[in-house]
């Protein structure tokens, strides 16, 4: 009748690292607006349009395919974390990401165009060695959503266009981490693989009240992402005592997951403004609305740990950017660019974790365009990612320390017009 | 072609900028310096938290995980003996039979669902266990010096000076003065006396828990009130005093809350006795039979009495703790009035050890404050959460009174914080995650391929038997 010892048992949680923010998105999806720092909104004015103001493609005449890929390579490290070792230096493995992008924009008639893009606008990962420091916050994470994206424009009237595109977006996450159980002392790994599709939408606005002057909009709403039936998996080692492996095997099973995710609200503004024959400058500021991520919430079929719901705390903030671009038209075939840009982090000092290291960056574009004949034209482009070094001292996971990190990015977009 | 040709030469600029690399710091890792401590020579003074007494005994599995021992291995310190003792160690249970605690199930598979219901129980001694020397090895037992490590589990303040075997101890009969004093071989010498033998260059002191920690875990009942005030400054100075002839730099160690540890807070005052409701437990109180409120501590040696109705605690079929018939006994309460007599002696004393430290010059490391925030707060490290909790907290052992192999490496960290501030040393932490790993059996490839010492280690840890190296 009367249990003999009856204890309060807390639970074992198990948080689920966190599935993205501002750090993951990519903003790089042709080699021409990011030679001038992706300052573009404005200027739409190749097939990379269709993703950074589709309402760019109006001017677009006849058929045009657009390929492109721009190889990321990131470097990040920790230093840290004070309570283990304040010196202890910690590289994140190289990792090198080359997002790729397909555009096609075909001009109906004077007023109307379509096009298409496909391109991966959130993506990148971490990669630490598994038994560093950190294990137990993130051993390797990755994201990737790639989008299949068909866009509408319609002139309205001599230098006002609007657009709007559908998005067909294909999600996937793969986030693992150390896990252990305290009771008896057992590392374990854990792994989270899911993908999901959603839909999303982009909007656009074009206005050139003169010829010199030119203003755009974009605006993308936030995306849900509801990932279900993704593997949690578990691989602890067999310790060999058996009421220890039948614990294990009872509190950490292989089993299904969900989690609802939202990919924040995108709001661009650009100007851009013809200064001379041959100079063009732009100027944009662009938000993601990331303050609705309050938490992530991933819920398990079966009991992980007891429990069959993780409940992570997020409270990431809106991030903006400030980006500037500048192209000098040397002759009719070949135009030199460069840009900056200052992006500001999302995620708050507590809250920061080594599955995304991010923080506040400038970065820096140099490129050109050429136009090789009359249908082909190439642009290529270097950027260079400086991170603020960010030291945490009040992180909630216990994991204070200084974030350093900066990324090389190369890209080259050839367009062929017919 | 002309074009062409700039378009090369910005190429090359290309491949020059992505040189761009992330800058490695001069310093990837803390290097050791004692600074103005000297650790050639380190002993530590104590109890059982200096001796890594956990789960009920005191073993070498566990010793080597000893507070001071993680200490002497940070700061680079070649030779720390230490009084080991073989698997399953002596301890509480040992008089009846059995050594250290182990956890046989985290739920009792014979009553599933509900609040998990582990069974602890100690390890009983294999056949021959030599209880007239139980150290690891000869070499162990007949080390021709003292111990570095002169914590005796069950110590109290006054035994630093006073005691050098059993009958000479405060309690009278605490033989763990023979097994780390080793007296009358070493001449009828105390903890003060072999210490100084060494010649320390550095102590740590770690004192006057038990002039408290008795009281309290049992009941309030042996011994029936704390050391008083009083005599505990008189002794403390005494002690220290005494330990400054050695002429060794020192860091001592305040006193943590007793009546927040898991031994107090585990089991709650109203328990469910079946009908779907919990009801208050009947207690005797020191204001007489009652039923108890959320200010009368439980201790979790009333876990095998309450609901017993086999008469050996009130009548016969009356379920203990149910019934003003059978109120739990007084030995496995502290009810509110004792709560708060031990909650004063701990910080007379903590002000006494301040003073007293104060004066001389010694630097305290504060337990109390850390253990105080660490059970308000939780603490995590590197991702994983450490709280006061039985069993899922990380911090204590099997005991609920002594800490684990973490916890002790998480208060060796503390000790090394106070001393690198104190003496402008650079002592590397103990990395809690290393020691996570290292506890951790390693398996490569999910099954089969087993690191065979660390197999041996956890097989011999839950096992009971000797692990083999």
């Amino acid at each position: 009748m009367l249990k003999k010892f009856t204890v309060f048992f807390s639970v074992l949680v198990l948080s689920a690292s966190q599935v993205s923010a501002s750090g993951f998105s990519i903003y790089e999806q042709g080699a021409k607006a990011t030679a001038m720092g992706g300052a573009f909104i404005a200027q739409a004015n190749d097939v990379s349009s269709v993703f950074y103001n589709p309402a760019g493609i109006t001017a677009l005449s006849g058929l045009n395919f657009g390929l492109g890929t721009t190889i990321i390579m990131p470097q990040f490290a920790f230093q840290g974390p004070t309570n283990i070792d304040p010196n202890l230096y910690t590289r994140a493995n190289e990792q090198v990401f080359p997002p790729s992008t397909f555009y096609l924009t075909y001009q109906i008639n004077d007023d109307l165009s379509l096009g298409f893009g496909f391109y991966t606008m959130f993506g990148l990962g971490s990669d630490w060695d598994k038994n560093w420091p950190g294990r137990q916050l993130a051993t390797q994470s990755e994201v990737q959503t790639f989008y299949l994206n068909p866009v509408v424009a319609y002139e309205i009237m001599d230098g006002l266009s609007v657009a709007a595109g559908v998005s067909a977006v294909i999600g996937k996450v793969s986030l693992g981490k150390s896990v252990y159980y305290g009771p008896r002392n057992v590392f374990g790994e854990s792994l989270l693989e899911a993908s999901t599709t959603g839909i999303g939408f982009n909007f656009g606005l074009q206005y050139k009240p003169t010829d010199e002057l030119s203003l755009g909009v974009t605006y993308r709403p936030n995306t849900l992402l509801a990932f279900e039936g993704g593997d949690a998996t578990f691989d602890f080692p067999v310790t060999g005592d058996a009421a220890t492996d039948a614990e294990i095997a009872a509190l950490f099973p292989n089993t299904k997951g969900s989690a609802d995710l939202t990919l924040p609200t995108l709001l661009g503004v650009g100007i851009s403004y013809q200064l001379t024959k041959a100079l063009t400058a732009e100027f944009d500021w662009m938000q993601l609305g990331w303050s609705s991520y309050d938490e992530l919430v991933v819920k398990f079929d079966d009991p992980v740990g007891g429990k069959t719901e993780s409940v992570a705390e997020r409270k990431y903030e809106d991030s903006f950017s400030l980006r500037l671009g500048v192209q000098y038209q040397m002759n009719d075939d070949l135009a030199l660019r460069l840009g900056y840009v200052r992006d500001n982090k999302a995620v708050p000092d507590e809250r920061v974790e080594p599955s995304l290291p991010g923080g506040n960056r400038d970065l820096y574009s140099v490129g050109f365009g050429y136009k090789v004949n009359k249908s082909l034209t190439v642009d290529g482009f270097y950027m260079l990612l400086l991170q603020e070094d960010r030291t945490i001292t009040n992180s909630v996971d216990g994991f204070n320390g200084t974030y350093t990190g900066m990324g090389n990015l190369f890209g080259v977009s050839f367009q062929y017009g017919l | 072609m002309k074009t062409l040709f700039k378009g090369l030469i910005l190429l090359s600029g290309l491949v020059f900028f992505s040189a761009c690399s992330l800058q490695d710091p001069d310093i990837t890792s803390t290097t050791l310096s004692t600074g103005n401590a000297d650790f050639s020579r380190y002993v530590a003074i104590g109890n059982s938290l200096t001796a890594g007494y956990q789960s009920g005994a005191l073993t070498q599995e566990h010793q080597a995980y000893s507070f001071p021992k993680y200490i002497a291995t940070q700061a680079g310190v070649t030779e720390f003996n230490q009084p080991l003792l073989t698997w399953p160690g002596i301890g509480t249970y040992t008089t009846s039979g059995a050594g250290i605690l182990k956890l046989y199930a985290l739920d009792d598979p014979s009553t599933p669902g509900g609040t998990p219901d582990p069974i602890i129980a100690p390890v009983p001694y294999p056949e021959g266990y030599n209880f007239a020397f139980p150290y690891a090895s000869q070499e162990v037992g007949f080390l021709a010096k003292p111990y570095n490590n002169l914590g005796v589990p069950g110590a109290a303040l006054v035994d630093v000076l006073n005691a050098t075997d059993a009958a000479s101890s405060a309690s009278g009969s605490n033989s763990f003065f023979d097994i780390v004093l080793r007296n009358p071989n070493f001449g009828g010498t105390s903890q003060y006396q072999q210490a100084k033998m060494l010649q320390p260059t550095f102590m740590t002191v770690w004192i006057g828990n038990n002039d408290v920690l008795g009281y309290a875990t049992s009941g309030g009942t042996s011994p029936a009130a704390p050391t008083p005030v009083d005599a505990f400054g008189f002794l403390y100075g005494q002690m220290l005093d005494s330990l400054m002839t050695t002429g060794a730099d020192m860091v001592v160690a305040n006193i943590p809350d007793v009546t927040a540890i898991p031994f107090m807070t585990t089991i709650p005052y109203a328990i469910d006795p079946g009908i779907g409701v919990a009801v208050p437990l009947v207690i005797q109180a020191s204001d007489g039979i009652r039923q108890a409120t959320s200010q009368d501590l439980i201790l979790l040696t009333a876990k095998s009495l309450i609901g017993d109705t086999s008469g050996a605690y009130g009548p016969a079929g009356v379920p203990v703790g149910f019934n003003a018939a059978a109120p739990l006994p007084t030995s496995v309460v502290l009810d509110k009035d004792e709560v708060a007599i031990a909650s004063q002696a701990v910080t007379d004393f903590n002000n006494t050890i301040a003073t007293l430290a104060a004066a001389r010059g010694i630097a305290v490391v504060d337990v109390n404050s850390f253990f105080n925030d660490l059970k308000a707060n939780g603490l995590p490290i590197a991702g994983l959460e450490f709280t006061a909790d039985f069993l899922t907290g990380g911090l204590f052992s099997l005991d609920g009174v002594h800490p684990s192999d973490l916890g002790y490496a998480i208060i060796a960290n503390e000790f090394i914080k106070t001393i690198n501030d104190k003496f402008d040393a650079t002592i590397p932490f103990v990395n809690i995650v290393a020691v996570m790993d290292e506890l951790s059996p390693t398996v490569l490839n999910g099954n089969a391929k087993f690191d065979k010492d660390a197999f041996n280690n956890v097989v011999g840890l839950f096992s009971g038997s000797a692990p083999q190296k």
